[in-house]
C-alpha cells in the first residue's frame, strides 16, 4: 500500500529537508540590514528559559519552572501563594538573619521556657509545703548558674566551628562518629518533642479559655503545627520577621513584669503574702525532693544549643553574631527566670490546678486588665513559637546528617525559599502524629523532654574538651576547663534527670536513641555501597563501546512502527523486528507487507496461541540476551500518544505494560519512539 | 498618546539606567505593554560584526540579567534581548524600527567630563533618529556627588 500524499505531509522525519545545525549553546546570531546603506547589525537570538554564562555553559531562569497553563499553572500559583516566590541559591545571603531576627528565631524556645520552669520546680517543692517554697530560688539559681556555663561553652563551640557546631559535629569530631549519632539522635527526639509540647500548651491556653473548644485541641495543635510549618516553608528571613513580634512582645511584658514587680517589692506595695495549702500532710525536705526540683526546673535549658547548630544562618561575621546572640539569649533566659521564681517567692505564689504561676505573677502585678490581658496573650503566643526554634533546628541538623550520608539525600534538598523543605515537612508531620497519639496532652509528653538535651550538652561539652585538648593553642587551659564544667554539670544533671524521669516515660526516649543511631548506621553503609560502586577508582581499563542487541516489536505495519524502525536502524545497523501474532493465518499477510515496508530488516515471528502479548516478547527477549549477557539489550518501542489525554483510554496500553516489565532488568535499555497523533 | 505596545529601553550597565527601567515599567502597566530590554555590544572594526565576543557577551548577559530582575519585580511584561554591531545608537534604532517600538526610554548618567554635562554619543544618536518618543530619564546631579 502506498503511503497517501497528506501522510507523507504529516511525518516531517520524511521530508527531504537539509539537516539543522544544532547549538548546544542555544545561542544563533541573525544579521539583519540597518537603515543605512551597506550597515549591518547582529541580534543574538538567546533561549529565555536558559541562559547561556559562558560557552558550554547555561543557566536556568526562574521562568523555567513557572508553567503557563493547566494543573500546572494552578498548582505553581497556589504554592507561590503559600510559601512564596522561588529564590535562587545566590540569594541564600540575603537570607540570613541578623542578631535582632536571629534572636527571635533561635530563642523562642529558651525564653519561652522562663514561663513553666518556675512552676515545674514549685510543683516539686509544694509537697514539701511551707518549707519547701524557699529553695526554689536557689535551685533556680543553681539552673542559672548552669545555663551561664553551658552558654559560655557553646560559645567558644560557636567560635571553634564557625560552619555550625551543633553537638552532632563536636561529639562526631572529637568523640566519634557514634557519639555524634548519640547526639544528632537525642536532639532530633528533643526538637519532635519540642514541637509537640510547646504546640500542646499554646493550644491548652486557648483552651483554657474557651472550655468549649478542649474536645478539638487535637485538631487545633494540629492546625497550629500546619501554620507554622508553612511559614517556615516560606524561608528563614520570612519566618524570623513574622515570629519577631510575639517574641519581643514577651520579652517586653516579662521584663515589665520584673521590674515592676521588683519596684513594687522595694516601695513596699505589696505584702507578702503566706501561700495556703489544700492539704495539709507534708513530705520532709530530702536530696532527692531537692534534686527532683532541680531535675524538673532544668528543662529551662532545653533550646540553648540551637544557636551553636544555625551558625550558618546568621550574617557575616557569623561566629561573632552568634556568639553575641547566645549571649543575649541566656542572660534574658537567666534573668527571667530566676526574676519569675523570685517574685513567685515574694508573693507567696503555689501552682493551682486553674492558674498557671507566670499568670499568677503577672496579675499580681499587673492587676486584672487589659495589660494582664496582653501579657497572657504574649505568654499563649511565645510558647506556641517555641516550636519554631525546632523547625530551624532540626532540618539543618538532618541535612548536616545527609551530608554526611547518615540520613537520605533528600533532606539535603533547599526548596522554592531556600528553606530544607523536606526536613520542615518530617517535623511537622512527626509532631502531628504525636500529637495524635498523646491525645494533645502536654503532661504526657513533658516527662520524655529535657534527657535528649542533657545528653547532648554533655556529649557536646565533652567533645570540646578533648579538641581543646588536641590543639592546645593559646589559652587552652581555660577554654578546656571552661568546657569540662559544662561537660560535668550537664552530665550530673542528666543523671539526675534520667533517674528522676525514667519510669515517667524517659525510658522510651533511652530506647528510641539506639534505634535512631541504628537506622543512620545501616542508611550510612546503603550509601557506602553505592559510593563504592559507583566509584570510577574500580576502573582498571577504559570502558569498551558496549555491544547492542536492538529489538523493535511491531504489532502493526503504520506510521508508528515505521518510524521506530527508522529510529532503531539509526542507533544499530541490524535491528530485529518482532512481531507478536495470535493467529498463524495472518503470518504469510503479515510477511507480505513487512517485505514491501520493513526496509530488509529482519523479522522474527513469535506465535503466541494463549494471546498473550508481554509474557512471549519476554521470552523471546530473555533467551536471546542470554545468547551475549555483556550485550546492552535496547527495546526500541513505538508508541503512539492521542491528541486528548482521554483517548487514552481507548487504546491498551502495551508500550507501558512493557516498559513496567523491563524497568529492573539488568543491561536492558527500553527506548520509546512517540508519535503525536494530530486530531 | 497613542495605547502604547512595546517600549524599548537600551542598558549598558550605568548607575542612571535602573531609574529608566522602572519609569518604563510604570509606563507600560495602564497598556499593558511590552518592555523590551536591549544590550548592544559595540565590536571593534578588526572583527567580524558577528564574532563571537564572549567577554562582552558574558557581561552583556548580566546587565541584561540585572535589568529583568528589575523589570520583573515590577511585574511586567518583560525580554530582552543583546545586538552587536559596530554603533550602538544606529543598532538601537534599526531595532527599534524593525520591532514596531512605539517609544524609548533612556537612562542617561550625569557627566561632566569636560566640564559641561555631556550625553554621550549613543543617546545622541537616539535622540536625533529615532522614529518614535524618547524619553530620557537623567540621574540626579546629586547621586554623583554622593558617589564621590
Amino acid at each position: 500500500m502506498a503511503q497517501s500524499d497528506s501522510e507523507k505531509k504529516q511525518d516531517p522525519a520524511e521530508r527531504d529537508e537539509p539537516e539543522p545545525i544544532i547549538h548546544p549553546d542555544l545561542t544563533t546570531r541573525e544579521v539583519h540590514r540597518g537603515a543605512h546603506q551597506g550597515d549591518k547589525y547582529v541580534r543574538v537570538v538567546r533561549s529565555d528559559a536558559l541562559r547561556r554564562v559562558a560557552p558550554g555553559y547555561l543557566r536556568a531562569s526562574e521562568q523555567i519552572s513557572r508553567p503557563t497553563r493547566g494543573v500546572g499553572l494552578l498548582y505553581r500559583q497556589l504554592k507561590v501563594w503559600l510559601v512564596g516566590k522561588p529564590l535562587p541559591t545566590i540569594a541564600e545571603k540575603d537570607e540570613r538573619l541578623n542578631k535582632l531576627r536571629a534572636l527571635a528565631v533561635f530563642s523562642s524556645d529558651a525564653i519561652s521556657s522562663s514561663a513553666y520552669a518556675t512552676e515545674e520546680i514549685l510543683l516539686v517543692l509544694v509537697a514539701a509545703g511551707l518549707l519547701g517554697l524557699p529553695y526554689a530560688l536557689p535551685i533556680a539559681f543553681g539552673i542559672a548558674i548552669l545555663l551561664a556555663i553551658v552558654s559560655f561553652s557553646y560559645r567558644q563551640t560557636v567560635h571553634a566551628y564557625p560552619h555550625g557546631g551543633g553537638s552532632y559535629t563536636v561529639s562526631k569530631e572529637n568523640l566519634g562518629t557514634q557519639a555524634g549519632l548519640i547526639a544528632a539522635s537525642a536532639l532530633l527526639i528533643d526538637y519532635v518533642l519540642t514541637v509537640a509540647v510547646s504546640i500542646a500548651a499554646g493550644t491548652a491556653a486557648i483552651t483554657s479559655a474557651m472550655p468549649s473548644l478542649f474536645a478539638y485541641r487535637v485538631e487545633i495543635s494540629i492546625f497550629f503545627i500546619a501554620i507554622i510549618t508553612l511559614i517556615n516553608l516560606r524561608g528563614i528571613r520570612e519566618s524570623g520577621t513574622i515570629f519577631a513580634l510575639p517574641t519581643y512582645l514577651f520579652i517586653f511584658m516579662l521584663a515589665g513584669v520584673i521590674v515592676l514587680g521588683a519596684t513594687r517589692i522595694f516601695t513596699g506595695q505589696v505584702v507578702h503574702v503566706e501561700p495556703h495549702f489544700e492539704h495539709t500532710t507534708f513530705e520532709p525536705i530530702t536530696l532527692f525532693l531537692i534534686l527532683h526540683a532541680f531535675a524538673a526546673g532544668s528543662v529551662a535549658m532545653s533550646g540553648t544549643e540551637a544557636i551553636a547548630n544555625g551558625v550558618p544562618a546568621f550574617k557575616e561575621p557569623e561566629s561573632k553574631n552568634a556568639a553575641a546572640t547566645l549571649i543575649w539569649m541566656s542572660s534574658i533566659l537567666g534573668v527571667f527566670f530566676v526574676g519569675v521564681t523570685w517574685l513567685a517567692n515574694q508573693f507567696g505564689i503555689v501552682p493551682s490546678e486553674t492558674e498557671t504561676v507566670i499568670s499568677q505573677v503577672g496579675r499580681t502585678v499587673f492587676g486584672p486588665g487589659a495589660v494582664y490581658g496582653i501579657f497572657q496573650v504574649a505568654t499563649m503566643m511565645i510558647l506556641v513559637l517555641a516550636a519554631n526554634t525546632s523547625f530551624n533546628g532540626f532540618p539543618r541538623l538532618f541535612s548536616v546528617l545527609a551530608r554526611d550520608g547518615f540520613a537520605p539525600h533528600q533532606f539535603l534538598f533547599r526548596g522554592d525559599r531556600l528553606a530544607f523543605s523536606y526536613g520542615i515537612i518530617v517535623l511537622g508531620a512527626l509532631a502531628a502524629v504525636l500529637i495524635v497519639v498523646f491525645g494533645g496532652s502536654t503532661h504526657a509528653l513533658i516527662p520524655l523532654y529535657a534527657v535528649g538535651v542533657f545528653l547532648s550538652f554533655t556529649l557536646s561539652q565533652s567533645g570540646m574538651v578533648l579538641h581543646w585538648w588536641r590543639l592546645r593553642e593559646p589559652g587552652w587551659q581555660r577554654s578546656m576547663t571552661i568546657n569540662a564544667a559544662g561537660a560535668l554539670a550537664t552530665g550530673i544533671v542528666l543523671l539526675v534527670v534520667g533517674t528522676v524521669k525514667f519510669q515517667l516515660g524517659a525510658w522510651m526516649v533511652v530506647l528510641l536513641i539506639p534505634i535512631l543511631v541504628a537506622l543512620f548506621n545501616l542508611v550510612h553503609l546503603h550509601y557506602r555501597h553505592v559510593a563504592d560502586q559507583l566509584s570510577v577508582m574500580r576502573l582498571v581499563k577504559k570502558i569498551a563501546t558496549p555491544r547492542q542487541i536492538v529489538i523493535v516489536p511491531i504489532g502493526e505495519v503504520n506510521m508508528v512502527t515505521l518510524r521506530a524502525l527508522a529510529f532503531a536502524r539509526s542507533i544499530a545497523k541490524e535491528p530485529l523486528a518482532v512481531h507478536i501474532t495470535y493467529d498463524a493465518n495472518d503470518v504469510e499477510e503479515f510477511r507480505a507487507r513487512w517485505k514491501e515496508w520493513g526496509n530488509g530488516t529482519q523479522l522474527v515471528l513469535l506465535e503466541s496461541p494463549y494471546r498473550s502479548f508481554t509474557e512471549p516478547l519476554l521470552a523471546y527477549i530473555d533467551a536471546l540476551h542470554h545468547q551475549d549477557p555483556d550485550a546492552y539489550l535496547t527495546l526500541v518501542l513505538p508508541e503512539f500518544l492521542p491528541a486528548h489525554w482521554w483517548e487514552h483510554l481507548l487504546h491498551n496500553q502495551t508500550a507501558l505494560r512493557l516498559k513496567a516489565s523491563l524497568l529492573f532488568r539488568r543491561n536492558t535499555v527500553v527506548v520509546s519512539v512517540p508519535y503525536h497523533l494530530e486530531r | 498618546m497613542k495605547k502604547l505596545a512595546r517600549i524599548l529601553v537600551p542598558v549598558g550597565g550605568n548607575a542612571a539606567e535602573d531609574d529608566a527601567i522602572r519609569l518604563a515599567c510604570q509606563i507600560a502597566k495602564p497598556d499593558k505593554a511590552k518592555v523590551l530590554l536591549i544590550h548592544v555590544i559595540e565590536v571593534q572594526r578588526n572583527l567580524p560584526v558577528d564574532a563571537e565576543v564572549i567577554p562582552a557577551q558574558e557581561r552583556g548577559e548580566q546587565i541584561l540579567g540585572h535589568a529583568e530582575e528589575i523589570a520583573r519585580a515590577q511585574s511586567n511584561q518583560v525580554e530582552s534581548e543583546l545586538l552587536q554591531a559596530r554603533v550602538a545608537g544606529s543598532a538601537l534604532v534599526d531595532e527599534a524600527v524593525e520591532r514596531g517600538v512605539d517609544l524609548i526610554v533612556m537612562g542617561v548618567p550625569y557627566r561632566k567630563p569636560l566640564g559641561d554635562f555631556y550625553f554621550g554619543a549613543t543617546v545622541s544618536y537616539v535622540f536625533k533618529n529615532a522614529p518614535c518618543p524618547v524619553w530620557l530619564c537623567r540621574q540626579a546631579a546629586t547621586d554623583v556627588a554622593k558617589k564621590k
